[in-house]
């Protein structure tokens, strides 16, 4: 797995080991398991690329041909239906979130045959998702997979602009990057380009990939004319032609030569250099905070010591200010504290926020729906309105969804600088403690705290994964296709031409809109009660996750502080020779630590 | 009277009371219209392969094709006697336009003309195929440039009622998208004796692209074509649904010896270099100096047959399932699906010519009396209103569009029955009765006669309902006119 590295996690995750040596010296069991979590997420950032397009254009295929495997089915006319995880498991293993059939709150995980696989996502085996899947997952050792990356294969069914195509854009704000297929058969068409204008508003990285270049003699010419309309909508975004069949036969053959006319490699490349190493620098860095966490409080305990050693007259000063931490980070664990109120009113706030937000936005759809059915006759708009509100609804959910995804990450930064400034003045409070020039702390005071890496990153990385963006997707997809009136009578009248009865005519009339705005009334609600509960489940899961980090990171400030305190009580009845033997060991383990932080910082500023 | 007969006698009422109006000239076009040939628009996104298609069913490479879109203008195919290019401005007169033929396909000069400036272009060409029908060739909806999508749209379903110069439309899609869908609806307007899937064909056209060029890639187009036609959706909103890989048959029906003879030369290559060959695109085309057929040429032979084209003739010469241009051209027709479309094309829409033609004039004529009625309008009005309600074959529109709208309570057996009887497999008697074109007249009359007393008594029993009634009501009187015509085929 660690072949799949670049030298920079090397080093980062030798960085992290010395941290944990450091930690497991001090018997600092904590921090050991925090450097060891650490290590796993560096190893693994976890970057997920979604491969959207029109439907038909090729990305079961491109998905299948990239890990040279046969995941998704693919057919010439049915379609994926269901979003498919496609990430790192050795060996292969596979899930599927499935709702219950009785209760549509439920989801259960049910664990299936990796080879099984196709036919829970495939319209052939699971017409209109009857299933009612609304994720499917499979681990799959492979190499590219190895560092992390994560490919998510969506149902193109219905075009771009359809409700498909809207729940897509959920996912987006999750996703590292979204791999765009096109097939070369021709240029992009105006529903293609609105969504390449959208996409790159909600990820950092979108790339086009133009398909089937084995079968349209023009696809240079097509590729040129596709450049030059990204270029007149200042879309500057990489291209890569491909083809799977190609791509198929290569591997087939083991034939570098074609594969490299595949224009995979290519494509290979662009996910290792530009997608997963811009997840790496991240979780670089995520993982530096960590180290610089650790180091500190190792190096706090042992400036405390130090200090009282080196000048025993003012061990009792020094004793009271320790003590003074020490209480500030037992009440760090306490529920009175002040991150736990930012918190618990933070997501209250926001939860009450994003359920009016969807509230009124859905009034909003159902008044204008029903100004439209009162203006015409429901009968002619049976076909185009049902899709016309799973559209709109779905915009409007996408763009619910994102905010409350914003929101939660500017909380998290809210909480954690509010507890770093706990944590601050924790250690401000033991330097002022330890003014003495002979501990030579020029260095470290020198370390400005922001020149840190951003508060909040470590949280985040750790909360995209509970954020259940991608089930949100899973779930939006399965809504779409409900909204039906179901048929709609018509009675004789058009039987009987326009020499039907006037008044008969208008209470029909009446009658059948009276139905259409209570079909489409009930269906905004059915989803909109779903979504508003998806979204209170997500941010009780995002309150937990952030509550969790932080009284971990409290417990390890108070485990510090406390036994800084123990230690100083100890040098009251160290005799001078012991003293002097313990000074030592001190000097040489704190600058084992030193060292530590000084090749984080390296690597920070040479890597990121 | 027959149909056509009735819209005569309709414009000539029309003529009477418009005599002298400004309008009279519109009156004049419609009564040309009823006598010129089905008007055939054919629609469909961009690059769905609408003029390729047009080509094909002229015979003749005409209309200009690429890559990138290139109908810009809404270009009326019609014949004529002798060869000749009008355009149509925005204002002003029609102008006659020179033109040259580039590779066969018409390049018009438009005189430094922007093409925002003309309305519509006019080609008369002698041609036994425009002779049966007129042929209109469309800019692609879903184009960049909005306005040459506008346009399209604006000419296949005007708004604010204006009806459409077309009399029926083939609609050509790549996959049934949620636009295509949208599109076809507006195609149909509410009012009753317009909206009908009756003067609709839908068109997977490249069809060869489905499979990804495979060579079982047809096989394929029709086994979605099938499921498509199944749809309620596409239903209500066409006739049927077939399968056409467009460029293979334009090219089939204009191969040319010179093309043969490459595609024999590389044939004979071994099978190993030719799958070589095969692969993809660029290495067809790339530069071999042991061959024959030179690069410019295999990427000649690329544009014209594409990749499909290009394997399946391949295949064909290797298996020695072909011998001749001729041959190959016959087997390339029939498989690119082309055959089976002119003869859809036939059966549905020129054998419907007059029902599809009257209901176009009465529908125009209905927005002519409602925009610049005449001084007097009485006796049209009453001749319009007698006109629309004795015609059965607008009643049989109607009830055919009304049963796939499902509003109907039909059970699915009488569906299929009442949709073959009201002419959806075909305008024939035989095959509204849903039999064999050879089957004799005697079984013919008794199934006729069946099926009217059949319509009768599902029509009298008290548990129907009144949809019900009425649409059996119908249904039995269009057997009524089977038996007559059976009977005076008989005398």
């Amino acid at each position: 797995m660690s072949d799949e590295n670049t030298p920079a996690v090397k080093r980062g995750l030798d960085i992290l080991d010395a941290a944990a040596e450091a930690a497991r010296r001090r018997d600092r069991l904590d921090l050991v398991e925090r450097a060891e979590a650490a290590k796993a997420r560096l190893r693994a950032p976890g970057v997920t690329v979604v491969v959207a397009g029109e439907f038909k254009q090729g990305k079961s295929t491109l998905v299948n041909s990239l890990l040279n495997a046969q995941i998704s089915p693919v057919d010439d006319d049915l379609a994926t239906t269901v979003p498919l995880l496609v990430g790192y498991a050795d060996p292969a293993s596979a899930n599927v979130l499935q709702e219950d059939p009785e209760d549509s709150d439920v989801i259960h995980d049910r664990p299936i045959r990796p080879e099984d696989i196709g036919s829970w996502v495939s319209e052939s085996t699971n017409p209109g998702n009857h299933l009612k899947v609304q994720i499917a997952k499979i681990g799959l050792p492979r190499r590219l997979l190895s560092a992390g990356l994560e490919l998510v294969d969506t149902p193109g069914v219905g075009g771009l602009e359809s409700a498909h195509g809207r729940s897509t854009m959920a996912a987006l704000p999750m996703a590292e990057a979204v791999l765009f297929l096109t097939d070369s058969s021709q240029a992009f068409t105006a529903s293609e380009l609105g969504f390449l204008e959208q996409a790159v508003g909600l990820c950092p990285t979108v790339a086009v990939v133009m398909t089937k270049t084995d079968l349209y003699p023009e696809w240079r010419r097509i590729r040129d004319e596709n450049q030059q309309y990204l270029r007149e909508r200042d879309l500057d975004l990489p291209m890569v032609p491909v083809s799977s069949s190609l791509r198929q036969t290569a591997i087939g053959r083991s034939d570098e030569t074609l594969n490299a006319e595949s224009g995979y490699p290519e494509l290979v490349k662009f996910l290792r250099e530009n997608v997963v190493s811009d997840a790496e620098k991240t979780a670089l860095r995520a993982a530096a905070n960590d180290v610089y966490s650790i180091v500190d409080q190792l190096e706090s305990i042992m400036e405390s010591e130090r200090a009282i050693l080196a000048d025993p007259d003012r061990a009792a000063e020094l004793t009271r200010q320790m003590e003074t931490a020490k209480e500030r980070a037992d009440r760090l664990r306490t529920a009175a504290s002040r991150w736990h109120t930012t918190l618990n009113d933070g997501i209250s706030d926001l939860t009450s926020d994003i359920d009016h937000d969807l509230r009124s936005r859905t009034r909003q759809l159902i008044a204008e729906v029903e100004a439209t059915i009162e203006a015409g006759d429901p009968t002619d708009m049976a076909e185009e309105l049902p899709p016309m509100v799973e559209q709109r609804l779905m915009e409007d959910i996408a763009e619910n969804y994102t905010d409350l995804s914003q929101r939660a990450e500017e909380l998290a930064a809210r909480v954690e600088e509010h507890f770093a400034g706990e944590e601050s003045d924790l250690t401000a409070g033991l330097k002022i403690a330890a003014p003495v020039k002979a501990l030579e702390r020029a260095g470290r005071l020198e370390f400005d705290i922001a020149e840190r890496p951003g508060f909040g990153e470590n949280l985040l990385t750790g909360m995209r994964s509970s954020y259940g963006g991608m089930l949100m997707f899973g779930m939006l997809g399965s809504f779409i296709g409900m909204a039906t009136f179901g048929p709609l009578s018509l009675g004789a009248g058009v039987l009987m031409g326009r020499k039907g009865a006037k008044d008969e005519k208008q209470r029909q009339l009446t009658f059948r809109r009276q139905q259409a705005k209570q079909g489409i009334r009930k269906y905004i609600d059915d989803v909109t009660f779903r979504v508003s509960k998806h979204s209170r489940d997500t941010l009780r899961g995002i309150q937990r996750e952030i509550r969790d980090t932080n009284m971990e990171r409290a417990s390890e400030l108070q485990t510090t502080a406390g036994e800084a305190l123990s230690n100083a009580q100890r040098t009251y009845k160290t005799t001078q020779q012991e003293a002097k033997t313990r000074l030592a060991d001190l000097d040489k383990a704190l600058d084992h630590v030193r060292r530590v932080r000084t090749a984080t910082s390296e690597l920070l500023e040479r890597d990121t | 009277m027959s149909l056509a007969d009735g819209a005569r006698d309709l414009l000539e009422h029309a003529r009477v009371a418009y005599q002298g109006h400004p309008a009279e000239a519109e009156v004049t076009a419609l009564a040309t219209r009823l006598n010129d040939p089905l008007r055939v628009a054919i629609a469909g996104k961009v690059k769905a392969g609408k003029s390729t298609l047009l080509n094909a069913l002229v015979g003749e490479r005409l209309a200009p094709t690429d890559a990138s879109e290139c109908t810009r203008v809404v270009t009326w195919y019609r014949d004529g006697v002798t060869y000749r290019v009008t355009l149509h401005p925005m204002q002003g007169e029609p102008i006659p336009a020179p033109f040259r033929r580039e590779d066969g396909a018409l390049d018009i000069d438009l005189g430094g003309r922007p093409h925002t400036d003309i309305n519509e272009i006019e080609v008369e060409w002698p041609s036994a195929s425009l002779r049966r029908m007129t042929l209109i060739d469309t800019p692609g909806i879903d184009s960049l440039s909005t306005d040459i999508s506008a346009r399209a749209e604006k000419f296949l379903a005007p708004e604010d009622d204006v009806p459409t110069a077309a009399d029926a439309v083939l609609y050509l899609m790549r996959h049934l998208h949620a636009g295509d869908v949208r599109f076809l609806e507006s195609f149909h307007d509410e009012e009753v004796a317009q909206a009908t899937p009756i003067n609709a064909i839908a068109v997977l056209s490249r069809a060869d692209e489905i499979g990804v060029a495979r060579l079982d890639a047809m096989a394929s187009a029709r086994r979605i074509a099938h499921r498509y036609r199944g749809q309620t959706k596409v239903r209500r909103l066409c006739q049927t649904v077939l399968p056409v890989a467009g460029l293979l048959a334009e090219t089939a029906v204009t191969l040319n010896e010179s093309e043969f003879r490459r595609l024999r030369q590389l044939a004979a290559l071994d099978r190993d270099r030719i799958d070589e060959l095969l692969l993809s695109v660029d290495r067809f085309v790339a530069d071999y100096p042991d061959l024959e057929v030179l690069p410019i040429e295999r990427s000649e032979l690329l544009d014209r047959f594409g990749m499909f084209g290009v394997r399946l003739s391949i295949a064909l010469l290797r298996q020695d399932k072909v011998t001749t241009a001729s041959q190959l051209a016959i087997e390339l027709a029939q498989r690119s699906g082309l055959n089976e479309l002119r003869s859809v094309l036939s059966e549905q829409f020129s054998a419907r010519a007059d029902v599809l033609k009257a209901r176009s004039v009465v529908v125009a004529l209905e927005d002519l009396i409602l925009r610049s009625p005449p001084a007097e309008s009485e006796a049209l009005d009453t001749a319009l209103e007698r006109f629309q309600a004795s015609a059965h074959e607008f009643a049989e529109i109607r009830l055919l569009n009304a049963i796939r709208l499902g509003s109907v309570g039909f059970s699915a057996e009488e569906i299929e029955v009442a949709e073959r009887l009201l002419g959806a497999g075909g305008n024939a008697v035989a095959h509204r009765l849903g039999v064999e074109l050879e089957v004799g007249l005697d079984e013919q009359r008794a199934l006729a006669l069946e099926l009217h007393q059949r319509w009768q008594r599902r029509g009298e029993s008290p548990l129907s309902t009144r949809d019900v009634v009425e649409a059996s009501r119908i249904l039995s009187r269009t057997c009524e006119g089977i038996l007559a015509g059976l009977a005076a085929v008989s005398r």
